[in-house]
């Protein structure tokens, strides 16, 4: 009935506490630092002078190095060249800015990459600030076996690129141009593809149908041509569509097994029928959220009545701006669609209006049915909730994205 | 109910569905289901009596709000809620910390163990070697031939750009 749960240990008052834990969580604890502070841990004593070279995990940032590019360069190459050359990289991610300056060392990165590459990398952030460059430099073919998740962000993808990646589960585009029918490619090169996350990003192309995916996100693509743009994911399960400014029309074909949704967008005027006509798209669904800023209410009226009934919806977030006078209109409209929801949360903007008493009121007619033509037989519980609905500015949204990323692997 | 016993043979009742958040206890219980009584009585040797209370305190924290809410509609003032929670949890001195990660590492919670990990290397930080070595009490042994001339030489490249 004894069991002893832990490795052997001794400790005495004086001994220093951090020698403690075993080499193996060490290093877990060096994988969260800079590399250069985990470098520098060398002079520490003797155990730790090798200890940095075992990291799986590799974040290098411009940014935090505060120093000039080449030594930035010569920092991470050399750290690269002295690390232990057995252990393999888990996680390699890269920021950088570009500049006239270093505009030209898309060769270096490129090395790097390779290296990461060959230690069997299983995740790999590339994050380009300030020039978009040619992902493969003058290599136009990418092998990787072992990678599982990629983020791009400030690349240029060109039709010729050969990216093979056989094991891509995750894919994250942002702010990306991709040429051609680059995209094209890459679906084909990336046979188990489940998620696909694109956001702020360009495409010069006028469909694309994706097999394998499960899980997309697209939020404020623009579109490098005025013709509409289609969209065939077949098996998605969840979709997240944020419609940006001045975007090119999006129609999606095949929406039917969308479970869980999240649609949103700036609502401007003229264009916000085609979000709404999404809804039609996607009625089997069970969980939506449907957040708009500035809401032409007559046009979702129209779309509602257009599309049917939501029989499966159980979970409904509903999100405007707030224009309050409006508010009661759009939720007796989109309730009359839900005759089995179960739960019901309104978002408001909390940096557009803190008008508390008419929110108020609102739920007091949900409160006693007063919504014509829904039933509410089967609703759980209403919520009030206030957030940031939406990121209008769009490089925090990156910065954001990237820390978001960095801290999920 | 199981009873967590520390190497100071302090005893801690814990339900098994709070309990089970470590992975290792569960494997312990599973393997032993259908058995006396007796035998949920599991030993943390090497754990002083302040260690299982803080991750007990944590377990019960966490299990009160399950990561996966059903309701999407909850989960974000609660997970705001949650996240201070663990600041103020894990603003503790750096022995405790060390202490919790080793149990986390070895009665396997991820969550703790990510956490502690995270808040050990915010300590260290942007701070120099010599700080490091002075907050967690590493004893450098290097001679000082050493330490003024082949470490600093082998390991140029490191420093800041003052060397570089």
């Amino acid at each position: 009935m004894e069991v002893i749960i832990n490795k052997k240990k001794t400790r005495s008052e004086n001994l220093d506490m951090i020698s403690n834990l075993p080499d193996s969580l060490l290093i877990d604890i060096l994988a969260l630092l800079d590399p250069r502070d985990a470098a520098q841990t060398c002079i520490l004593s003797k155990r730790w002078s090798n200890l940095w070279a075992f990291v799986p995990s590799l974040s290098f940032d411009m940014e935090k190095f505060k120093g000039k590019a080449d030594n930035f360069n010569n920092f991470v190459s050399s750290f690269l060249r002295l690390r232990d050359k057995a252990s393999d990289v888990h996680k390699f991610a890269l920021r950088y800015a570009v500049s006239l300056e270093t505009k030209f060392s898309d060769l270096v990165i490129w090395a790097w990459i390779m290296y990461a590459s060959e230690h069997k990398v299983k995740n790999l952030v590339v994050h380009l600030v300030g020039w978009p460059c040619h992902f493969l430099s003058n290599k136009s073919r990418f092998h990787c076996d072992t990678l599982v998740n990629l983020h791009l962000c400030g690349i240029v993808l060109m039709e010729a690129d050969d990216l093979c990646l056989p094991k891509l589960k995750t894919l994250s585009l942002i702010d990306v141009i991709a040429h051609g029918e680059s995209m094209q490619k890459l679906q084909s090169g990336c046979p188990a593809l489940i998620t696909l996350i694109m956001c702020y990003s360009t495409m010069y192309t006028s469909n694309i149908s994706f097999g394998s995916i499960k899980s997309l996100t697209i939020e404020c693509c623009t579109l490098g041509s005025s013709s509409p743009f289609s969209i065939s994911a077949p098996c998605v399960e969840y979709l997240e569509f944020v419609e940006g400014k001045g975007a090119r029309i999006i129609t999606f074909n095949d929406m039917s097994r969308v479970t869980k949704a999240i649609i949103g967008g700036l609502g401007e005027p003229g264009r916000t029928a085609h979000s709404f006509r999404l809804l039609d798209a996607i009625k089997g669904v069970q969980d939506l959220e449907f957040t708009c800023i500035y809401l032409e209410v007559l046009y979702l009226n129209r779309e509602l009545l257009k599309c049917g009934i939501f029989n499966k919806l159980k979970n409904l977030r509903l999100g405007f701006g707030c224009p309050c006078q409006d508010y009661s209109t759009l939720l007796s409209s989109f309730l009359k669609h839900c005759p089995n929801l179960e739960y019901l949360c309104l978002l408001h903007d909390k940096d557009f209006c803190d008008c508390e008493e008419r929110h108020g009121e609102m739920f007091s007619k949900i409160g006693h049915k007063q919504y014509e033509g829904f039933h509410g037989r089967y609703l759980k519980l209403v919520t009030f909730d206030s957030r940031t609905l939406c990121q209008q500015n769009l490089l925090p949204h990156m910065e954001k994205a990237f820390l978001q990323w960095n801290k999920e692997v | 109910m199981i009873t967590l016993i520390s190497s100071d043979k302090r005893k801690f009742h814990v339900l098994e569905e709070v309990a089970n958040q470590s992975l290792t206890i569960r494997d312990v219980i599973e393997d032993r289901r259908g058995r006396r009584r007796a035998d949920r009585i599991i030993l943390v040797t090497n754990i002083n009596s302040k260690i299982p209370e803080k991750v007990i305190v944590y377990w019960l924290r966490h299990f009160l709000m399950p990561e996966e809410i059903a309701h999407a509609s909850m989960s974000h003032k609660k997970a705001e809620k949650l996240k201070k929670w663990e600041a103020k949890f894990f603003d503790t001195d750096i022995d405790t910390l060390n202490d919790l990660i080793l149990a986390a590492d070895s009665l396997d919670i991820p969550s703790l163990f990510d956490g502690a990990c995270e808040k050990v290397s915010d300590i260290l930080k942007n701070r120099s070697a010599e700080e490091v070595g002075e907050i967690s009490k590493i004893e450098n042994e290097f001679t000082h031939e050493e330490e003024e001339e082949e470490i600093p030489s082998e390991n140029a490249w490191v420093w800041r750009n003052e060397f570089a």
